[in-house]
């Protein structure tokens, strides 16, 4: 899989692509928009990540441009403007979806999985992990032969953390994906800490091998592999 | 003294003193020009008299006598060194003879009261006749003179008050009418809110005051847009320019967290540094909502209060829960209002996660809705804490303000949480005060009578 990163922040560009690497994709970047265009009609690309501001051609120009010239690669769009008007705008502009800075890279990663994903077969998401096992249609958790007793809320959870598993899950993503809300705060953060140790409390803590971890400065995850390895 | 608040009520009684201070000058001054005029025609009359006399005198001494008797003269008499030669009959009936002394004349008239209350007045000089040197006075009553001044002082004394209030009650309307386009532009001015500000009071090319005012309100006008569009700006650009370095941080960090070469240690470090960029993003978009609020710049729509506010409740309930608290919520009226629904919001989680936090385990806290009898709609967070000191109620709304900086740190937040819900209430036209609630523990009591409601 070949990304195009459009970013004129190189140390933000930098960090992305060895991110990207290391995650087994190959990514490519472009410090303005026009480097971007030439990258585009040379080689070919799966996906690009665009940030909106853009010394020169601003980056919703290009994204007009590349889509009336019949490009259809999924584009993921950076910025740093969060009112309506921008997002609209955005989307508007045939951009296929947005992340507001400072992003977390795991919810970067798991919005390009999603872009790269889209237009084919979903795969069946594995609902185990280790001894754990998440039934949707009961809305129930076994693990080790024994049901969880597990509210609405705490269910969600263990289900995204489950269907991410392997991958780090950040509270943006928490926020957005489980809470329907669109921005940070305090009273958040607080809430997700609580319904996690909840949750850790009830998946983990009878059992031996711990499944859910706290990635500090990240998220979390749920990982079945030892302690080392965590942040892959 | 009381000062009248009422600019049309000062005008009219400004203008009424003024007013009754002119008539009363005019009037005084007419009533000493007539008084004079009418001595200056008795005087005359007593010239006439006396020359009369003194024609006799010089010419027909004997025919003096016969004018004493029978003549148009009522009051004269004629003295030769003290002694009364000749007197008219009425000259000693009203007793003239005892009240003027003999060789008084001094060439001038001047007025005396005789016993019995009548006003003369009287005439002496000398005239020197057949090597003799005569005195003679003449006097003439005031009757007539009295009366006509009497007469004018009551004409104006009537006319007086009556031109005053005629007089008032026209400058109370020609003020009122001044005053009218005055209102009008206050009226229109009220109307040209902040989000309303790129609108202008008509004005023309005219000098006349009004028009001036009106041009002056439009500059003032123009320079707050401006000055709005420029904080508008600021906070687009602020907000790019922290964001910028604060995703090159975190982007950073967390890839280095990924290379499996980063050791224990040192995943602690990018850790740590990654948490507390993270508290400062956080702190950044704080006040990037606060200064969006200040600003203005919301995005209004019609929200349900109690709905949101039930929401919010359901929201944060889990963090009750976590102390053992209980969390009712009274909805005794119905307030729909227009809002930004993610400030309002983040207003009411602000003061419910600070109930929270302050409250001790297993107590209540109580958020109510409700209007007073005026139909003003109220909306009160009760908690069970220990309660904010006077002295400190209304600094704990300041930005960054901490109430007791060793303990609220670990409590998390950044001391704006009660800022942006003051700001994001009072950006929505309500008010906020912290009340002492009956048992200990603080109200935070938002008032939205300032608030358009949408409605019923």
């Amino acid at each position: 899989m070949r990304i195009l990163i459009v970013e004129d922040e190189h140390k933000i560009a930098d960090a992305v692509k060895i991110g990207l690497e290391s995650e087994g994709y190959e990514a490519v970047t472009a410090a303005t928009g026009e480097e971007g265009f030439y990258c585009l009609s040379t080689e070919p690309f799966d996906l690009m990540l665009l940030d909106l501001m853009l010394p020169g051609r601003d980056g919703l120009d290009i994204l007009r441009a590349l889509r009336a010239k019949g490009h259809t690669l999924p584009v993921l769009v950076l910025t740093g403007r969060d009112t309506v008007e921008d997002r609209v705008l955005g989307l508007d502009s045939g951009a296929d979806d947005y992340l507001v800075k400072p992003f977390a890279f795991p919810e970067l990663l798991a919005r390009i999985r999603l872009l790269l994903r889209r237009g084919r077969q979903e795969p069946i998401p594995n609902m185990t992990l280790a001894d754990l096992e998440l039934n949707l249609a009961t809305h129930q958790a076994v693990r080790g032969g024994q049901t969880l007793d597990l509210t609405q809320r705490e269910f969600e959870l263990l289900d995204y953390l489950v269907r991410h598993q392997g991958h780090v899950v950040s509270r943006e993503m928490l926020a957005h994906d489980i809470w329907k809300v669109k921005e940070r705060s305090t009273p958040l953060d607080n809430v997700i800490d609580v319904n996690i140790a909840r949750l850790r409390r009830k998946v983990d803590d009878p059992f031996p091998i711990k499944l859910i971890r706290t990635l500090r400065g990240i998220g979390f995850t749920a990982t079945s592999q030892d302690e080392h390895d965590q942040a892959n | 003294m009381i000062r009248p608040t009422n600019v049309r009520l000062r005008f009219t009684l400004l203008y009424g003193a003024a007013l009754v201070a002119t008539v009363v000058l005019f009037s005084a001054g007419v009533y000493f020009f007539v008084q004079k005029m009418l001595i200056g025609q008795v005087d005359n009359h007593l010239r006439r008299d006396m020359s009369t006399i003194t024609g006799y005198l010089r010419y027909d001494p004997a025919g003096l006598e016969k004018l004493s008797k029978y003549g148009s003269i009522r009051y004269f008499r004629v003295q030769d060194s003290g002694s009364t030669l000749l007197a008219t009959e009425e000259w000693l009936e009203v007793g003239l003879e005892q009240i003027i002394p003999p060789d008084v004349a001094d060439h001038l008239p001047y007025s005396i009261s005789t016993p019995d209350n009548q006003r003369l007045r009287i005439f002496s000089i000398h005239e020197p006749a057949q090597t003799k040197r005569f005195e003679i006075t003449v006097a003439h009553d005031e009757v007539s003179y009295r009366r006509t001044l009497n007469t004018l002082g009551l004409i104006i004394m009537l006319i007086m008050p009556v031109s005053i209030a005629v007089s008032l009650a026209v400058g109370y309307l020609i003020a009122g009418r001044v005053l009218a386009p005055i209102s009008a532009i206050t009226r229109r001015a009220e109307a040209i809110t902040a989000d309303k500000l790129s609108e202008r009071l008509p004005a023309d090319d005219s000098h006349d005051e009004l028009n001036r005012l009106a041009i002056v309100f439009n500059q003032t006008f123009a320079r707050l847009e401006e000055s709005f569009g420029q904080l508008r700006q600021f906070t687009a650009d602020a907000s790019h320019e922290l964001r910028t370095p604060l995703t090159a941080i975190r982007s950073i960090g967390e890839t280095a967290l990924r290379q499996s070469s980063c050791v224990v240690d040192c995943r602690e470090t990018i850790g740590s540094i990654l948490e507390e960029t993270d508290r400062l993003a956080q702190t950044v978009e704080a006040l990037l909502l606060l200064s969006r609020s200040d600003s203005q710049a919301l995005e209004k729509k019609p929200v349900e209060v109690g709905e949101m506010v039930a929401d919010v409740v359901d929201f944060l309930s889990v963090l009750a829960e976590e102390k053992e608290q209980k969390i009712q919520f009274e909805q005794n009226a119905k307030l729909t209002i227009n809002a930004d629904f993610g400030v309002l919001r983040r207003a009411f989680l602000n003061l419910l996660d600070n109930a929270i936090k302050y409250s001790p385990k297993q107590s209540i806290i109580t958020i109510s809705l409700y209007r007073n009898p005026d139909g003003d709609a109220f909306l009160d967070f009760a908690d069970s804490g220990p309660g904010i000191p006077d002295g400190e109620k209304e600094q704990i709304f300041n930005r960054f303000y901490r109430l007791d900086s060793g303990r609220a740190r670990s409590k998390g937040g950044a001391g704006l949480g009660l800022a942006i819900a003051k700001t994001a209430i009072e950006a929505h036209g309500g008010a906020i005060t912290l009340l002492d609630a009956p048992g200990g523990g603080a109200i935070f009591r938002i008032n939205f009578a300032g608030q358009q409601e949408m409605g019923p």
